[in-house]
C-alpha cells in the first residue's frame, strides 16, 4: 500500500476537524452524503456503526475518533467509501475536497515529532496552499490492532 | 453413478477440446515441455477416472496413449509428426467413445487392438520401432477400421449440446447479492404503493413483487446441489471396512437427489463420513455375533435424506448393536464430563447425547478405521456451525439412528426480531428453544448464584442475562412486561431477557467486517425490509462472553469441597488496567519481559511479538490492558511443551508468598476464581484459557 500511495498521483482530500487528509483515489469507491448507521454495541470506539450501501454492508469509521480529533457539533458529514482487504468502509468526515494530484517529488517525510498514532497511519505530508495535507494509508487506518477497543 | 458419469463427461469434454489444440501446437513445437505435461495430465485424468468408472475400453486406449506420451516426456521419443498423429488417432477414438457414452450411458463395444498395436510400437526400443514390418498394414487397416467401427453408430444424430454450464461460484454469489438488493428495493416500492391504492403503480409493483420472489428462488436454486454428492465416497468406505473386519454390510442410500445449498453439502461431507464409519466399524456386529443373535448376517446401514418443513433431514440408521447407555454414563463420569449425581438423574435420551460432548469417545480400542480422537463432538460442532442440529437415538441390540437437521440454505435463516432498549436485534430461530413472558415484578424473583441470575424453568435452573446489560446499551428498560428468550448454547440452555419480540422473518445473513468481528457476539448482520441494518446475535457466543456457560460448571464445582492448598505458593501480582490486579502462581511463569508497545504487532486479528528469532503469540489479560506507543508493556511468558505464549499486562506489581485458596469459583472466562492475597480479594488468572486463546489466534 505504501508503494501504491507513492506511485499514485491522485488523492481524494477530506477534512476532519481542522486537518485535511488525502487517501489514494484508487482506494476510494465513491463519496456519498452521510448515511444513517446501525450501532454495533461493544465494537471498537472508532466504529460508528454499519450502513447499508445498496445492499452491501459497510463499516462506518468515525474519523474524529480514529484520528483523535475532537468533533465539533454542527458539521455536515460526508462518507468516503473505501475498499480495503475485500471489505467496504465508510470514513465519516466533515467535508470532502477536490481530487488533487500529488507527484511523488512533492511528498515529504513525516515530521519525526508527529504523534505516534498519526505516524502509524500516515505515509507522508504535502504542502498545499491552505496548509498541510496528510496522506493516509487505508490499510493502516483500518488495521484492527491499531484501533482503540 | 449417473452423476459421476455426467461429471466425467463434462470434465473430459473440456480436456479433449484442450488436447486437440495442444497436440497440434506440440507438432509445431515438439520440445515444449509444459505443453507435453499438460497433454499428459489431460490423458492421465481421463485414464484415472475411467478406471474408477469401470470403462475398460477407454481406460486401455488412454493408458497406452499415456505410455507413449510418457516416452515423449522423458525424451526417449522425439515428437515426430508420426507419433503425434498416432496420439491424435487415440484422442479421436476417445472422443468417439465419449460421444457414445453420452448418448447411451454405456461404453460401446469395439475392438481397439489395431490402434493399441500401433501405439505400442512406439514403446518398443528405438531399433525395433521402424523394423516392425506390419506397420504399414496396421496403418491401412486402421484407416479402414476407423471408417467402419470408430464412427458413431448414429452419425445422423446431431451432436448433443451440453445442457449444463460450469459457472464460477463468485458469480452465483454476486447474483444472490443482487437479488437481495432487488428485494430491498421492491420492499420500498411496495410500501410506497400501499399508501395509495389507486396508484397507477399498484399493478406494476405487484408484478415486480411476484417476479422478484421467483427470481430470488431461482437464483437460490442455482446454488443447490444434490446431497448425494456428499456421499459418493461412502460405498467404497463401507466396502473397505467390511473387507477389513470380515463383516457383511449393505449400504442403502435413499434420497440422494435431495437438494440443498452447496456450502451445506460440503459441511455435511466429513461428519457423514465419520458417522457412517462409526456405524460400520462399531455399530454393525461380526457375522458370527449376528448369526447367534438371530439377525440377518448382513448388517444394514441406511442413509436417508429428505425435506421436512423447510429443512433437510439426513438420517444414518444401522441395525447393529446400538449404543450401551450405561457405558456412555460410565465413560462420561470417568472423563469428568458430568458428575455422577447428574448422570444418574439424566434420562437415557439425555445420557446418550453425552457422546456429543468434547473429550468423549466410546470406542474402547483405537482401530485404524475410527477412533482417531475426532469424535462425535466434532460432528456436532461442524453441523452446528452451519446452523444445523444433530440428535441420536439407540435401541440396544436393534441399532442406532443419527438424525441431522440442516437449513436449506446458509444465506437465508428464520429469525426472531427482538427489541432491547429501543435497539433492534435478530436471533437465529434455530437456537431459540422457547419464549417466556416475564411479569413486571419477575425481575426481582430471580435466584442469584455468584452474581449470575438464574431462572426457574420448570425443574431446571437456567442462567439468565439481560441483552441490554450484556451489550451495554444506553438507557434503561422500562419496568414492564419483558420476554425471556431461552436459547440452546452448546449443550447448555440459557436465557436472554429482551423487551419484546417484534417479528419473526426470513433474513439474509451478511458477514460483518473485520473491525466488528472481534466483538464475538454477533453471527453476522442483515438488512431488514426498510433498509435498516440489524445485528444478528449469536447466543452461544453471548453465553461464553457473559460467563453463564462457565456458571453451569461452577455449580458442579461447588459441589466438590475445595481442598485448601496447605503449602504457600509464590504468586505474581500484575495490573490489568482500571486499577484491577490479578495473580498467577509464579511456578507457571517461564519469564517476564518488558516489550515496547510498538513491537507488539497484530497479524490477522491476533497479536504477536518477534521474540528470540520466532513469533510469540500474545494475548491481552483483559480488555482494559492498554498499549500506548512509546511505553512498554509487561509480557508474562508461559511455556507449553515446546511452544510459548505471552500474556500482556499493564505492569508487574509484586511477588508475594501466600496460601492460594480459591474462595469463589469463577463466573467469567480467563479467571480461575478469587482468592485473598495480601489481605485483598484478588482474581487468579486461568492460564489454560489464555493458552487456548493464543493458540486459536495463531491458527486463525
Amino acid at each position: 500500500m505504501i508503494a501504491l500511495a507513492e506511485s499514485t498521483d491522485e488523492v481524494v482530500t477530506f477534512r476532519v476537524g481542522g486537518q485535511w487528509f488525502g487517501v489514494p483515489v484508487i482506494a476510494v469507491q465513491e463519496v456519498i452524503s452521510h448515511q444513517a448507521t446501525a450501532p454495533v454495541p461493544l465494537a471498537r470506539s472508532c466504529v460508528a456503526g454499519l450502513l447499508n450501501l445498496r445492499g452491501q454492508i459497510v463499516t462506518a469509521i468515525d474519523m474524529h475518533d480514529r484520528m483523535e480529533i475532537p468533533a465539533a457539533a454542527s458539521e455536515s458529514l460526508m462518507d468516503v467509501v473505501v475498499f480495503d482487504g475485500g471489505e467496504l468502509f465508510a470514513l465519516v468526515v466533515d467535508e470532502v475536497g477536490d481530487v488533487v494530484a500529488v507527484p511523488p517529488h512533492t511528498l515529504e517525510r513525516l515530521p519525526a515529532s508527529l504523534d505516534c498514532l498519526w505516524a502509524r497511519i500516515c505515509t507522508g505530508v504535502v504542502r498545499m496552499d491552505n496548509g498541510l495535507l496528510a496522506l493516509i494509508d487505508a490499510a493502516r487506518l483500518l488495521d484492527e490492532s491499531s484501533t482503540r477497543p | 453413478m449417473d452423476d459421476l458419469l455426467k461429471d466425467f463427461l463434462a470434465e473430459s469434454a473440456e480436456n479433449i477440446a484442450q488436447l486437440d489444440h495442444d497436440l497440434v501446437e506440440l507438432e509445431r513445437d515438439p520440445s515444449n515441455a509444459s505443453l507435453l505435461n499438460s497433454i499428459f495430465r489431460a490423458i492421465h485424468t481421463i485414464k484415472g477416472t475411467c478406471g474408477f468408472l469401470g470403462l475398460a475400453r477407454l481406460e486401455h486406449v488412454s493408458h497406452t496413449a499415456e505410455s507413449v506420451l510418457d516416452q515423449l516426456r522423458s525424451g526417449v521419443l522425439a515428437g515426430e509428426p508420426e507419433v503425434i498423429s498416432d496420439i491424435l488417432r487415440a484422442v479421436d477414438l476417445i472422443k468417439v467413445i465419449l460421444a457414445e457414452l453420452e448418448s447411451h450411458r454405456v461404453e460401446p463395444v469395439g475392438d481397439d487392438s489395431l490402434l493399441i498395436a500401433l501405439l505400442e510400437q512406439w514403446l518398443m526400443p528405438i531399433g525395433e520401432q521402424r523394423a516392425a514390418t506390419t506397420e504399414f498394414a496396421v496403418r491401412s487397416a486402421i484407416a479402414g477400421e476407423s471408417a467402419a467401427s470408430l464412427s458413431p453408430s448414429h452419425a445422423d444424430q446431431p451432436p448433443q449440446i451440453h445442457s449444463s454450464l460450469r459457472v464460477n461460484i463468485a458469480l452465483l454469489d454476486s447474483l444472490m447479492n443482487l437479488a437481495g438488493e432487488l428485494v430491498l428495493n421492491r420492499n420500498q416500492l411496495l410500501e410506497m404503493a400501499s399508501k395509495d391504492e389507486d396508484s397507477a403503480l399498484a399493478t406494476p409493483v405487484q408484478q415486480l413483487n411476484r417476479i422478484t420472489a421467483e427470481l430470488q428462488s431461482a437464483i437460490m436454486k442455482t446454488r443447490m446441489q444434490p446431497v448425494g454428492s456428499a456421499w459418493g465416497k461412502l460405498p467404497r468406505i463401507v466396502r473397505d471396512i467390511a473387507r477389513d473386519t470380515g463383516k457383511k454390510i449393505e449400504l442403502d442410500m435413499k434420497g440422494a437427489s435431495t437438494e440443498m445449498d452447496r456450502q451445506l453439502v460440503q459441511a455435511l461431507q466429513d461428519p457423514l463420513t465419520h458417522m457412517v464409519r462409526n456405524s460400520a466399524d462399531h455399530g454393525i456386529e461380526s457375522v458370527a455375533v449376528r448369526r447367534s443373535q438371530g439377525k440377518p448376517v448382513t448388517g444394514k446401514i441406511v442413509l436417508n435424506a429428505y425435506h421436512e418443513g423447510g429443512h433437510v433431514i439426513v438420517e444414518i440408521r444401522d441395525d447393529g448393536k446400538g449404543i450401551d447407555v450405561a457405558e456412555v454414563r460410565r465413560t462420561a463420569i470417568e472423563r469428568g464430563i458430568v458428575s455422577r449425581e447428574h448422570a444418574d438423574t439424566m434420562s437415557d435420551c439425555q445420557a446418550l447425547r453425552l457422546i456429543f460432548e468434547p473429550g468423549f469417545s466410546t470406542a474402547t480400542e483405537v482401530t485404524h478405521i475410527s477412533g482417531r480422537g475426532v469424535g462425535m463432538d466434532v460432528v456436532r460442532s461442524n453441523i452446528e456451525r452451519v446452523g444445523g442440529a444433530v440428535d441420536i437415538a439407540s435401541a440396544p441390540g436393534a441399532g442406532c439412528t443419527v438424525r441431522i437437521r440442516l437449513p436449506l440454505t446458509l444465506a437465508i435463516i428464520s429469525s426472531l426480531i427482538v427489541r432491547a432498549n429501543g435497539e433492534i436485534f435478530a436471533f437465529p430461530q434455530a437456537s431459540v428453544l422457547e419464549l417466556i413472558r416475564l411479569a413486571p415484578d419477575a425481575m426481582s424473583t430471580f435466584d442469584t448464584l455468584q452474581n449470575v441470575r438464574l431462572f426457574r424453568l420448570r425443574d431446571d435452573l437456567v442462567p439468565v442475562v439481560d441483552l441490554a446489560d450484556e451489550l451495554r446499551l444506553a438507557g434503561c428498560a422500562a419496568d414492564e412486561i419483558r420476554t425471556l428468550v431461552v436459547c440452546q448454547a452448546g449443550s447448555a440452555r440459557f436465557g436472554i431477557i429482551v423487551d419484546e419480540v417484534v417479528d419473526s422473518q426470513e433474513i439474509v445473513v451478511k458477514p460483518i467486517g473485520r473491525l466488528t468481528r472481534s466483538v464475538r457476539c454477533y453471527a453476522g448482520c442483515t438488512i431488514l425490509g426498510d433498509g435498516r441494518v440489524v445485528m444478528i446475535i449469536d447466543p452461544a457466543a453471548l453465553a461464553i462472553r457473559s460467563g453463564t456457560e462457565t456458571a453451569g460448571l461452577a455449580q458442579v464445582a461447588t459441589e466438590k469441597p475445595v481442598t485448601p492448598a496447605a503449602k504457600q505458593d509464590s504468586l505474581l501480582l500484575f495490573g490489568i488496567g482500571d486499577d484491577a490486579v490479578q495473580a498467577v502462581p509464579l511456578s507457571l511463569v517461564a519469564r517476564l519481559e518488558e516489550i515496547p508497545a510498538e513491537r507488539i504487532e497484530s497479524t490477522g486479528g491476533s497479536m504477536v511479538v518477534q521474540y528470540r528469532g520466532s513469533l510469540l503469540p500474545v494475548v491481552a489479560a483483559g480488555p482494559a490492558v492498554t498499549f500506548t506507543s512509546g511505553r512498554t508493556n509487561s509480557v508474562i511468558v508461559f511455556n507449553e511443551g515446546s511452544s510459548s505464549f505471552g500474556i500482556a499486562v499493564n505492569d508487574i506489581r509484586d511477588i508475594v508468598d501466600e496460601v492460594l485458596n480459591l474462595q469463589l469459583i469463577a463466573v467469567r472466562p480467563g479467571v480461575l476464581g478469587t482468592a485473598i492475597i495480601g489481605g485483598a480479594a484478588t482474581e487468579v488468572l486461568d492460564v489454560s484459557y489464555y493458552m487456548n486463546r493464543a493458540r486459536d489466534g495463531m491458527l486463525s
